[in-house]
């Protein structure tokens, strides 16, 4: 391997470089090496190799790009998508303002115990799923939960919430007696109980980064702006907002993974609910739960390890958008 | 370059591939889990023929010349996974050159998991039980044996009365792998009706119905606000659906397994009547995982449907509740034929591919487990039916113990199995599809029907 720190010496004649094999570097990272190898590369390049073929476990028949095409052309891979799009539009802004919202006002001076909050605010995140769908669940419950004792005592009508599969426009039309079409009604009520159990659980970590992102904002630039006149508006907009961009976009960049990728609150509130995977009329189906019931249900294998190459694949490429995109405004 | 570097780059890269080879043999987690719940949805097989109480014969032991080690993958945890256990011990003290090693591996979902992954390895376990439509994915696959040849085998195989002593439902045959038997089962249990005699009584019902509109009349008479006729999981109940379509002289697939049967018209009397009992507000959708076993408990719902494997789960559940429930009991769900039919199911044990030694061994296992007195020792830890009628003998302060098991157990002979296609998981999901989308009003029960037999078929279809 070439000393590279040598080679780019700028008052390094331009003569031959010395080549060094460094073993000890090689033995060093050799372990980190045959497991990202064995855990991580190998893994991807099989499901690759799998998703090129269709049949049993360990007795597959090559077939190309068939099951691309399958999941391309057919109806329940778009319909999957759409839902973990709309799933991560429900929760993944709400999350991150809220998230802003109470880094930002535990942040301000007269907030004692900040730590404390911060703990609190921080504890759904460390919850286990399991355990806190459970707990949902039962908040949800149509005959007994929280949420509907605090619906009829509003006055309002009690919901069937996780076991819903009406879209929440429908719903409300059905209240009003007003026509609705098709298009317009909405996201099921499910999964809007299991974003905001979502929205609930994520927020914590938000909260963190922010704070973090925050502290790193020189508070001169605040006394400063404070003697030139500036309001609190002006100083959220003006200094808060542009200096905490890089956060804000590491924040955004974790946020689109993690919701295209959610699946583990969905499968737990799915069952806690006493549903069947991807919720009340597959109303819930993301996409990775959409491929885990192909995996697990149909015994599909290549069709689901399509559907994570695809899924790899629109991951990949919102990551470069961002990193396009908002990454460069965010140095501005 | 310095050789002691070189040695330990060696030295590193040997620990480093073992550390990832797999494990010869896999190790059993510690850590006891919590009892397995009830009413798991499961299939089977079966024509519905009494078996005659024929005195079994004594297990041949035609042990292996040289030590055996046999691995059994199970789903059967705490109380269950013990009672194996001990189980193996005896085993071992007839057959001292066998050792099982009974191995927890999670519920039946992980189980199936866990042994589809270890035989792409290459690495599977000798003996697994699993659902009959988990063991037609091994088959497929080629990782498991059919058990015929091993079964009439007349050092160690069944004898002709075992055969007659053996019920019929304990037999898989697969029809799609040339009605060859590929899994044994030394347990199963029941759909059962599950009614709250205290409310049947109040409403001047002095019997549980017999009849689906019995049923309904039953409903009409009880059912308040607080208090509906049913409650079904929001998941679908497909064991439910199957049972009831059977009482009513129907069947869930054709006699080849090549097409669905469901769509034919008890299949959709049954949906209407699923239909009616929400319409009528009857019927609710549970929404929470055995939510229809607290409230039965609580007196909260009038009938609810399920495995006889949750007779122990009810009462322990009645109880805990301070007794509202004061008479209770289960009888075969209301029917509109003459001849009782029951939906017998639960788990089988298939053997896998692996050498004739360790195949002969781990068969060995699975035709004690079938014997009589273990068999007997498995059901009065478990509650479940055993494989052969002259067990009742070995149980009778059991039964005696348990009248209501005592009552199943006489339903035994009416069994009918499930399905046991690979297909049938994915046509249990388009059925449980179709009975929410009943339940919430979306699709009517014609047009339920033709789309979950659709894609049932389409399923079937498909190699």
């Amino acid at each position: 391997m070439a000393n590279l720190a040598t080679a780019r010496q700028p008052s390094a004649p331009r003569a031959k470089p010395r080549w060094k094999f460094d073993w000890i570097a090689y033995v060093y990272i050799l372990p980190a090496f045959v497991i990202i190898t064995v855990f991580h590369i190998i893994p991807v390049f099989y499901a690759i190799y799998i998703s090129l073929n269709k049949g049993a476990i360990n007795k597959f028949q090559f077939v190309g790009l068939d099951q691309y095409t399958r999941a391309l052309t057919g109806g329940d891979f778009w319909n999957a998508l759409v839902t973990t799009f709309v799933y991560a539009l429900l929760t993944m802004p709400l999350t991150m303002v809220l998230g802003l919202f109470f880094a930002y006002l535990l942040y301000q001076p007269f907030v004692k115990a900040r730590g404390l909050f911060r703990a609190i605010f921080f504890l759904p995140y460390v919850v286990s799923t399991v355990g806190s769908a459970i707990v949902w669940a039962w908040v949800f419950d149509p005959r007994s939960g929280l949420a509907n004792f605090i619906l009829t005592r509003l006055g309002l009508p009690a919901l069937r919430w996780l076991i819903e599969p009406t879209g929440v426009g429908e719903l409300i039309a059905q209240q009003l007696r007003v026509p609705l079409p098709a298009w317009a009604h909405g996201p099921s009520l499910a999964l809007i109980g299991i974003s905001i159990f979502s929205i609930w659980q994520f927020m914590g970590y938000d909260i963190v980064i922010f704070l973090a992102g925050l502290t790193n904002i020189s508070s001169e630039l605040y006394e400063a702006a404070r003697i030139d006149g500036a309001n609190g508006v002006q100083l959220f907009r003006h200094i808060t907002v542009p200096l905490l961009a890089p956060t804000t976009f590491f924040v955004i960049v974790i946020s689109v993974i993690g919701s295209l990728q959610s699946f583990n609150h969905i499968f737990a509130m799915n069952h806690a609910a006493a549903q069947s995977l991807g919720g009340p009329l597959g109303s819930t189906s993301t996409l990775t739960v959409y491929m885990f019931d192909q995996l697990y249900t149909y015994a599909n294998y290549g069709y689901a390890s399509a559907i994570a190459i695809l899924l790899s694949l629109i991951i990949l490429a919102f990551t470069l958008f961002n990193f396009r995109v908002l990454d460069r405004r965010a140095r501005i | 370059m310095n050789k002691y570097l070189v040695l330990a780059l060696v030295l590193m890269l040997a620990v480093t591939v073992a550390a990832c080879a797999p494990a010869p043999t896999p190790v059993p987690p510690t850590a006891v889990p919590v009892v397995q719940p009830t009413a798991a949805p499961p299939p089977t097989t079966a024509p519905t023929v009494a078996p005659t109480a024929v005195p079994p014969t004594t297990a041949p032991t035609a042990a292996p010349a040289k030590p055996v080690e046999v691995q059994f993958w199970t789903g059967q945890s705490g109380p269950q996974d013990a009672a194996l256990k001990k189980l193996a011990d005896s085993f071992k003290q007839k057959n001292p050159n066998i050792t099982v090693v009974v191995t927890y591996q999670g519920n039946y979902t992980d189980l199936y998991k866990k042994v589809s992954a270890a035989i792409a390895a290459g690495s599977p376990p000798d003996i697994t039980i699993g659902y009959q439509n988990d063991i037609s994915n091994y088959i497929k696959s080629d990782a498991v044996i059919p058990l015929d040849d091993l079964m009439k085998d007349p050092k160690i195989g069944f004898s002709d009365a075992d055969m007659k002593d053996i019920f019929p439902a304990f037999i898989d045959k697969y029809p799609q792998y040339g009605n060859k038997v590929y899994s044994l089962a030394f347990m199963r249990s029941m759909e059962v009706m599950y009614y709250n005699n205290d409310l049947l009584k109040a409403a001047g019902f002095t019997k549980p119905p017999e009849t689906w509109d019995d049923f309904l009349k039953a409903c009409a008479a009880i059912v308040k606000p607080d208090i509906p006729c049913y409650e079904m999981p929001g998941s679908g109940a497909a064991s439910t659906f199957a049972d009831w379509v059977f009482s009513r002289g129907g069947d869930v697939v054709s006699a080849d397994g090549k097409t669905v049967a469901f769509d034919k018209q008890p299949g959709l009397d049954t949906m209407n009547f699923l239909n009616d009992l929400f319409v009528k507000k009857y019927a609710i959708l549970q929404a929470k995982a055995y939510q229809d076993q607290t409230d039965f408990s609580l007196g909260k719902v009038v009938f609810t449907f399920g495995s006889t494997a949750g007779l122990p789960y009810y009462a322990s559940a009645i109880k805990d509740a301070g007794g509202k429930v004061k008479d209770w009991g289960i009888a075969p769900a209301p029917h509109s034929i003459k001849d009782l039919v029951v939906d017998l199911y639960g788990p089988s044990v298939a053997v896998l591919k692996t050498n004739p030694e360790k195949q002969q061994a781990a068969f060995l296992w699975l035709k004690f487990l079938m014997d009589k007195d273990p068999n007997a020792e498995w059901v009065k830890a478990t509650s479940y039916f055993p494989a052969r009628a002259s067990t009742k003998d070995a149980l009778a302060d059991f039964i005696k113990a348990n009248p209501l098991y005592g009552n199943a157990y006489g339903w035994l002979q009416y069994g009918r199995g499930e399905p046991t296609m690979a297909a049938w998981n994915p046509i249990r999901n388009f059925i449980g599809a179709a009975m929410v989308a009943v339940a919430n009003g979306k699709m009517t029960p014609a047009d339920a029907i033709k789309d979950a037999a659709k894609k049932s078929n389409d399923a079937l279809a498909t190699p």
